[in-house]
């Protein structure tokens, strides 16, 4: 093959497959390596990344790390976040349902806090006893031990709230009563 | 174009009170390309019944759910 200057190549097809090959020296012997292999294992430095298309999918118990930023924690590694729904279970307590139960909720989970919406439906009515009773189960993620984290309700003419709470384990409870109506709209956010 | 819906378990975390959590996952495949998914999650704590659960859930509960670990969890 006569020589070629790279420049008067012609240009590849992108995006590149990986398994195109380039001429490295290594320990003073020109070896090849490719494209996919060209980083792998590698720290890679830069300024600035920006994704075109695609996402960053950092490997089981890593993430982003921001030690390298002002104050210090327990940790700076944001490692975590989820989106999904769950079900809240009746599971007897200070939930009074009427008719057949129905129910429904989404959680988003940020490191370790979790922030849950849920509906508890009565095809009656639903209502909630006060006095630190449980008033369903089913949480997607069991709370962290010793503590006691607290979120509200509101009833479905939202003219009526009540104050709620996750402690350890999945269930919700209420430390107010709530008057039967037809669907009651929770919210709370704890830790795990 | 093959539209398929595909649900799994994908997730099983032992926590160390003995709670299992589990999340499903419930995939939309075009083609054997998966286009769409959403998570669903529960946990099944020590004591709870667990035999309409997942066969590897069962099969971790079984092991991990003993009277001790139950005991302690509702003592907790």
């Amino acid at each position: 093959m006569a020589d070629t200057k790279i420049s008067a190549l012609p240009a590849s097809t992108t995006p590149l497959a990986g398994t195109e090959v380039l001429p490295i020296v290594q320990s003073g012997a020109t070896k090849q390596v490719s494209v996919a292999n060209l980083t792998a294992g590698r720290a890679i430095s830069a300024t600035q990344i920006t994704l075109t298309a695609g996402n960053v999918i950092p490997a089981n118990g890593y993430g982003v790390d921001f030690s390298a930023t002002p104050g210090t924690g327990t940790s700076e590694l944001f490692a975590d976040y989820e989106e999904g729904t769950w079900t809240p279970t009746n599971i007897g307590g200070a939930l009074v349902v009427v008719g057949t139960f129905s129910s429904s909720g989404t959680y988003t989970k940020i490191g370790k806090v979790v922030t849950v919406s849920g509906t508890l439906n009565g095809t009656t009515s639903v209502a909630i006893t006060g006095g630190a009773n449980v008033v369903c189960g089913g949480l997607p993620y069991s709370a962290a031990a010793n503590t006691l984290c607290a979120g509200n309700a509101v009833n479905a003419a939202a003219t009526s709230t009540a104050s709620l709470y996750a402690n350890s384990g999945v269930n919700v409870g209420s430390v107010t009563a709530m008057a039967a109506t037809a669907s009651i709209f929770f919210s709370i956010t704890y830790l795990v | 174009m093959a539209l398929e819906k595909v649900i799994s378990v994908d997730l099983i975390e032992v926590i160390e009170n003995g709670s299992i959590q589990v999340r499903t996952k419930t995939a939309i495949k075009e083609d054997g390309v998966e286009i769409s998914s959403k998570f669903h999650r529960h946990v099944v704590v020590p004591g709870a019944d667990y035999s309409a659960e997942d066969a590897k859930v069962q099969a971790i509960a079984a092991s991990i759910h003993t009277a001790e670990v139950i005991a302690a969890y509702q003592a907790a």
